[in-house]
């Protein structure tokens, strides 16, 4: 749980909320893009803090508790259907969970960032112009956050083959480039769940930003 | 058992959708009659065959698209 400074709620102040009393959010916390949900644009809950809300602690007990007063790097007010997919705040707000293929067209946000995993450093799904083909897969930047070995991307994409999907691809589109965004439905022997983007009609060349090998396990 | 696709069905693959990220699940069709459904290929290059099929013999390929 985190307390906003005043700089963080007057920028939340001046944004549409998502809800009575409420903005859904993200933000740069240790290096990973976090999402969460801000109450009263002073307090943000994170996913470890939902449990909170269920319980239906009075706002003013919860602002008790919370820690320093921070500042929040590259905070943003998120749609609901921009929540990553299988998370507690997603279930809190009623998003639904399936796979992408199933899923309605939607377009990149302006800043949004990408992560693909494989296992072959020349991934053919990426052309020599740092463009991906169309119908490529790829994962959100904060799901991808959470992978930190091939074989955990093997597991959290339910990919079929065993080989650990050490290369991770950082793909930056250009804004309003359609996509389908779901969640990984288990298969394979693998539990799935995280979130899977579909680019329907690829990237732009150039949108191939960087390249990273993981440890194995 | 894990085979190279010729590359005309890379390059075919290649402008097709996935299915997941890394991979296609498609039905395969040999040039003696026999077929397989729902066989992953890696990369759009390496096909995941059962022994006694060889990856020169494909006669055609098409996305698998039952669930």
């Amino acid at each position: 749980m985190l307390r906003l400074s005043l700089f963080a709620q007057f920028d939340l102040d001046a944004a549409p909320e998502s809800g009575m009393g409420f903005h859904l959010v993200e933000f740069d916390l240790d290096r990973s893009r976090v999402q969460g949900l801000a109450l009263n644009a002073s307090l943000v809950l994170l996913e470890s803090d939902l449990g909170l809300v269920q319980e239906r602690l009075p706002f003013e007990r919860l602002a008790k508790s919370a820690p320093e007063l921070i500042e929040l790097a590259n905070l943003r007010v998120l749609r609901r259907e921009h929540l990553q997919r299988g998370t507690k705040l997603s279930q809190l707000m009623g998003v639904r969970t399936s796979g992408a293929s199933e899923a309605p067209i939607e377009f990149s946000q302006s800043g949004s960032r990408y992560f693909r995993f494989s296992a072959f450093r020349d991934d053919r799904r990426i052309l020599e112009d740092g463009s991906l083909r169309p119908g490529t897969y790829a994962t959100t930047e904060a799901d991808g956050a959470q992978v930190k070995t091939g074989l955990e991307a093997v597991d959290r994409y339910a990919l079929p083959s065993p080989d650990p999907a050490v290369h991770r691809f950082r793909i930056a589109p250009r804004t309003k480039t359609p996509l389908r965004q779901g969640i990984v439905q288990p298969a394979y022997g693998h539990r799935g769940g995280g979130t899977e983007i579909i680019f329907e009609m690829g990237t732009n060349p150039g949108s191939l930003i960087d390249h990273a090998v993981l440890p194995e396990r | 058992m894990r085979a190279s696709l010729p590359p005309k069905w890379i390059e075919y693959l290649g402008s097709l959708p996935e299915s997941g990220m890394g991979y296609q699940r498609v039905d395969v069709e040999f040039e003696d009659g026999r077929e397989l459904q729902d066989v992953p290929v890696y990369n759009g290059e390496e096909l995941d065959l059962p022994n006694g099929f060889s990856a020169a013999r494909v006669l055609r390929i098409a996305i698998h698209t039952s669930k």
